[in-house]
This record gives structure tokens, sequence and C-alpha cells, in this order.
């Protein structure tokens, strides 16, 4: 009957991998909200709330787990979590466990400067949330014009796969803030139930709740259960925590004051609705969902050319395709609301960037050649032309250019493109007036 | 039927002295009226029918001019009523299949499906594609002055009834896009032809490529903004059906107020002997549908 049951969690934790990846790779095209997987992560969805000072459908989604949590601690770690049993089965190709007793236990520390950051309106460590791990190692893999730079979101799932190939368990019972937060809820959950339980008659034993709220890290490993795996151990009494949240308040503070952001026009050009350039950095999650989404495949992780806080956040790339003008999907994705959701109308109305024409590259003005292949592809009608030397030569309208690129994907100008878009920030444009 | 249609290719390959000397002026049809239906019929009737053209048991290659990825009343795609009627008319007179290879400026989904052409090309029953590298074959072009060689649609190159059903309106570096300019939508690389005098290379590839047929869609033209628009509209509802491109073209340029030599390209291929594009030469039949 034993072996019966743990068959079925088995089956049931397979299923959950199973389903998040679908999520993460978002095959499924009508369900755009659900495609933004890593949005079930109630810490995920605290912090974006929390640093944008706004509830979305987004910020729904987390509530399920937050719920769970209150009631019954990780059971999510234990059960659901894919991350942890990825990392399960990693930590079964070690045999002999390393002891890591003295490792301390940094969860509820990370969780709570993340908290703390949110409040300052800049949240750090996103990226440690093992839903946005999970979906940035499963969404680079598409196929058409891959390189390595696509893949780079995967590298945070790699890395942790390879600290779990040491020391197996360390992640999930000692830095995870998911899980943290989780015990932590259900640290609150018990208190709280204590209230209740003690007006009841029937109080079940305090041993029994403990055990309950504190389970095992993890079913796979039994041996487990006698070990603390109680990452807020340390941090039972409230002055403490407040003390890390202050903080996490103070970092968060500091490094959006201070934080390097490299302005327009040298920045990257950011996919339409993302907030701005110093917002950005901390709140977007680097979960790679918007570089999936895009069916153009012109999202790609930035190296720092947004400075060194701008490492793998999402930024465009006209080299080959443009932002189409009837396209929108990237905006509907994001998580933490990085990139905001936007109306077709409003996309279409929103400029991303400027283009700009390099005379001495271009071949109408410089070669006088009949091109203005850039004219012919502006769905704005944002390049004008005017003659020069007997041809047609473009020139930039720049109150109507939305910055898409369609100008300068299809440039033919060697070896450099002749109109290249710069960024400028986001602002409205006007529509076509003729 | 069939004998005029191929004394008229045979003609367009001579020098220009040879036909003028001959006295063989090369001659358009122009239809007006409201319906494309009715005007395609006309059209064709005056031509001799389909069976002029369409072989039985064989393939028909239609290149169409679908872009861009805007609405049919836009007027930057060629109307997909006509689309799809001359379809029809074409498998009616016993085509195996109509083929429609399109390399669109636009995503290929969005052209095809925003034009409303995918779905005419669909509900009449031919086969719509955007062509994919190995589709294309690469050509030598003997007369080519600047475009010597291209890569163009293997079923283009193949067919054995080739019809050439562009979109009248304006365009920022060709001036006038017409038919001959339409057959950019066959090639793949596009860039080579901005960069090596656009006007020679379209007028050389025409040198190269000899339609069956000729159908201009001047029922709308776009007087600005071309090619994609949007832009201001014209209204002559016309039908212009010939098998000279240059003569086709050099009548269409009168749609938008200009000369035919206004538009180079239109100029060079005259010159190179592909055609008539000097109308007092070009025998303009009116028809009314």
């Amino acid at each position: 009957m034993v072996i019966a049951m743990r068959h079925i969690r088995t089956v049931i934790r397979i299923g959950i991998v199973a389903l998040a990846v679908i999520l993460s790779i978002q095959v499924i095209p009508w369900l755009s909200v659900a495609a933004t997987w890593p949005s079930a992560s109630p810490l995920l969805t605290l912090c974006a709330a929390v640093a944008t000072r706004t509830v979305s459908l987004m910020s729904l989604i987390g509530l399920p787990l937050l719920a769970l949590a209150l009631v019954r601690g990780r059971w999510f770690c234990h059960h659901l979590c894919p991350t942890g049993y990825l990392l399960i089965l990693i930590g079964k190709l070690r045999r002999r466990h390393l002891a890591m007793r003295r490792f301390p236990a940094l969860g509820l520390g990370l969780c709570l400067v993340m908290l703390g950051s949110a409040l300052s309106g800049f949240p750090l460590l996103l990226n440690l949330d093992p839903l946005v791990q999970f979906n940035g190692f499963f969404s680079v893999w598409r196929g058409a014009d891959w390189t390595w730079v696509n893949g780079l979101p995967a590298l945070s799932l790699i890395i942790l796969g390879l600290i779990t190939a040491i020391w197996p368990h360390l992640w999930c019972e000692r830095i995870c803030p998911l899980g943290a937060m989780q015990a932590l809820l259900g640290m609150i959950g018990k208190a709280y139930c204590n209230v209740i339980v003690r007006k009841s008659a029937t109080r079940p034993a305090a041993e029994t709740i403990r055990a309950k709220t504190w389970d095992v890290v993890s079913p796979d490993a039994p041996e487990l259960k006698t070990r603390c795996p109680c990452q807020a151990s340390k941090f039972n009494t409230g002055r403490r925590a407040f003390l890390v949240l202050a903080f996490g308040a103070v970092l968060g503070w500091v490094l959006k004051r201070m934080g390097i952001h490299y302005p327009a026009p040298g920045g990257p050009i950011r996919p339409p609705g993302a907030v701005t350039e110093k917002m950005l950095q901390g709140l977007c999650s680097r979960c790679g969902s918007c570089m999936r989404a895009c069916p153009e495949g012109i999202i790609i992780p930035d190296l720092g050319i947004g400075g060194p806080g701008s490492w793998l956040t999402p930024r465009l790339d006209f080299s080959r395709r443009y932002c189409n003008e009837w396209c929108r999907i990237c905006t509907g994705v994001c998580p933490t609301g990085a990139i905001r959701r936007l109306t077709l109308e409003a996309k279409r109305a929103l400029s991303i960037g400027m283009a700009q024409v390099d005379r001495t590259r271009c071949l109408a003005w410089n070669d006088a050649q009949y091109c203005v292949v850039c004219y012919e592809f502006c769905s704005y009608q944002a390049v004008r032309i005017v003659e020069h030397n007997g041809v047609n030569c473009p020139e930039v309208n720049e109150a109507r250019c939305r910055g898409c690129g369609a100008c300068q994907s299809h440039c033919p100008a060697e070896p450099s493109r002749a109109i290249v878009v710069h960024a400028r920030g986001q602002a409205l444009a006007p529509f076509k007036i003729d | 039927m069939t004998g005029l249609a191929a004394t008229a290719v045979s003609s367009v390959c001579l020098p220009r002295m040879a036909w003028s000397a001959s006295g063989s002026a090369p001659t358009i049809y122009v239809v007006h009226g409201s319906d494309p239906v009715r005007m395609l019929a006309a059209g064709i009737g005056r031509l001799g029918g389909w069976t002029g053209f369409v072989k039985p048991r064989q393939n028909v290659v239609l290149k169409l001019n679908a872009a861009w990825a805007s609405l049919p009343e836009q007027g930057g795609n060629t109307s997909p009523a006509l689309v799809e009627c001359c379809i029809q008319e074409c498998l009616r007179a016993g085509a195996a299949a109509v083929v429609v290879p399109e390399n669109s400026c636009s995503k290929p989904k969005d052209a095809f499906e925003l034009s409303g052409i995918g779905a005419a090309v669909k509900r009449s029953g031919g086969r719509m594609y955007s062509p994919e590298r190995h589709q294309f074959q690469r050509v030598v072009i003997p007369r080519g002055v600047n475009l010597k060689e291209a890569d163009v649609v293997r079923d283009v190159l193949e067919a054995p009834c080739l019809i050439n059903m562009p979109v009248a309106k304006t365009h920022g570096a060709s001036t006038l896009t017409l038919s001959m300019k339409n057959w950019m939508g066959s090639v793949s690389d596009r860039g080579y032809w901005h960069k090596h005098n656009l006007h020679q290379c379209i007028a050389d590839f025409s040198t190269f490529i000899k339609p069956s047929l000729i159908i201009v869609d001047a029922l709308r033209i776009m007087t600005t903004n071309g090619p994609q628009g949007p832009g201001k509209l014209a209204y002559p509802n016309q039908l212009i059906f010939g098998t000279d491109p240059v003569a086709v073209d050099a009548y269409a340029t009168t749609l938008f107020g200009k000369q035919p030599f206004d538009v180079l390209y239109i100029k060079l291929a005259h010159d190179m002997g592909v055609g008539c594009g000097d109308l007092k030469q070009v025998r303009i039949v009116n028809v009314e549908a």
C-alpha cells in the first residue's frame, strides 16, 4: 500500500514537471496568461506587486500557492515543485551525501531581502525563484537563428543542477527563497491555527501540528525527516526578520539610485510596454518568457549594453527581423509586469526607438541607387522621401518613427545597415495622418 | 487564338525595330466596368478565351501581388475577388492545378491573411505558398546588363502557363509598380536589384521572363505612399489585358497622369526591345463590361 502511494506521488510529480514544461515552452497559444508559468510563484508575484504598486491578474495566479503555504507550509516543495523534483533526481546521482549541516540557512534571508527591495521599488534577486529558473531553462530552446546568447537564461537552472550534483538538497533546504517563504507562511498559519484550535475543543497535540507544518524535505529522502529542515528557524524573532527586510529595502533603494543605467541612444531597445530602464533592471526576473513568446525571435538577452545590472534582460535585435505592427504577444507573458500588457492600439501607437539614416552608407544618398527599401517597409510612414541627385533618398520623420526596426532589418546596404534604430525610451507616437 | 498569343510572345523577343517594321503592333485590351468577374470574362473573351492560354491537364502559375500585410481596400495587393475568379476560370478551362507562389515583403502569413488573397486562393481551389530557399533555382539572364543571374521560383520557370497579375500602384524606388516590377516577388535576392540600379534590373529580368498573359489590376490604384501604403486611392475601374509587358505598363502609367517614359524601367525595357513602350504604336482596345 505504501509502495502504491509512492508510485502515485511519482506520477503526480512527473505530471507536474510535464505541465510546467508545456507552460514554459508556451505551446498553448490561446492561454497567454497560463504561459506565464513563473507567476504561479507567490514570492515572485508578491515582489512584483509590491514593487510596481499594482495588483494585476498576474499577481492573482500566485494566490493558490500562497493559500496552500499558509495551511500546509512547504507542502508544494515536497509534492509539486518541478524544480525540486528535477533536483531530487540529480541529487540521486550522488550516492554519498556530503555533510552540509554547517551551511547557513539563507533562504528566509534571501526571501526577506527580495521583499524588502521590492518595497523600495527595485526588487533584487528575483531570478532566485525556482519557478523562474525552471521557466528560464525550458523557454530558451527555440528553432530558428538560435545562438548561444539565446541560451543564457537557461544558465541559472544549470548552475542549480551543478550545485545539487555536488551537495544534494543544499538548494531546497538552505537557499531556496520560495521554500523559505512557504515555511514562514506555514509558521504564520500554524500560529493562527493554534489560536483557532485553542478555541475549539479538539486541540491536536502540538507535536502533530509541527510535524505537519515542518514536513520532510522530500518524500524520497526519508532519512532527512529527523534532521531539521526548517529554514526559518533562525528568523523566529520578528526583530531579526525586520532588520533583514529593512536591509533589503535600503539595498534596493541604493541600487535604484546608484545603479548604472546606460541611457538612450546607446542603450538597449526594450520590448514594447517595458517599464523604465531603471525599473526594468530590477523588475525583470530573467525568466525568458518574452524571448520565448516573440514569434520573430528578435528578443534576445542583453549582455550588458544597458549597464551591468541589465545582464540577461530582454532587448530587441533588428539585424534579421523586426517588431511586427500587429503583434503584441510579448506584452502578455511577463510574470512581473516588467513588460506591461498593452492593447493592440496602444502597442501600435508606442514608439520604442528611433531610426537614423547614415548617409555615408545609404545606397541612395551615397551611391545614387533607386533603393528606399526602408520607405517601402515602414508601416507608419515614418520614412519620407527627398530627392537628391535625381534619386529618391530616405529621411526619418522622427515624430512618427516607432523604432520597429522594419527599415533596419531590410536595409540592403553592406556590410552594415545604413538605417539603424536607436533606443530613446518609450513614448507615444502619433498615428499616421494621411 | 493560340497563334495570336504565340506571335505576340515571339515578337517581344525580337529587337524593337523588328516589330515596328513588320507592323505587328502589340494590342492591349482595357476593360472598363465595375464587376471584376464580368470584366475578366470580357477581357479574356477578346483574347480568345482561356483555352488559348491554359493547356489541359497542365499547371497554371499565377504571379499576383500579395506582398504586403494590408487590407484589400487599401490597394496594396491584387484584388482577391479578381484572383478568385481567375483561378476558378483556369480550373474550369482544364488546368490541372493553379499554383500561386509569392515571396512577400511582409511576413507571408500576415500578408496572405490580411490581403484576403490566401482565403480567395483556397476557396477557388488554387495552392498558394511562400517559396522556401530550396524552391528557387538559379538562372542565367543572357541579355541582362546589370542582372546576369537570379534565383527564381522553380514553378515560375517551369510554368506551361504563366499569368502575371500585378496591382498598379506607386512605388518609392521604381516610381510605379506594374507588371515588370511584379517579378521581384518571384526572386529571392531583391537586395541585389536595389543595389545595382533597380530600373535596369527590372528591365533585365523582363528580357528573360515571358508570361503567357498579363492582367493588370487597376480597379483601384494607390497614388501616394506606395508600395505598402496606406495611401490615397483612385478608382479607374479598369483591367488591362495584354501579352506585351512594356505596352501594358506603358498604358498603366497614364492612369497615374504620367508618360510611359517617365518610368525609367519602361524606357529601358523599350530600348532593350522587350516590348513597345510607345503608346502611339500600341493598339489600345477599350472594352466595356
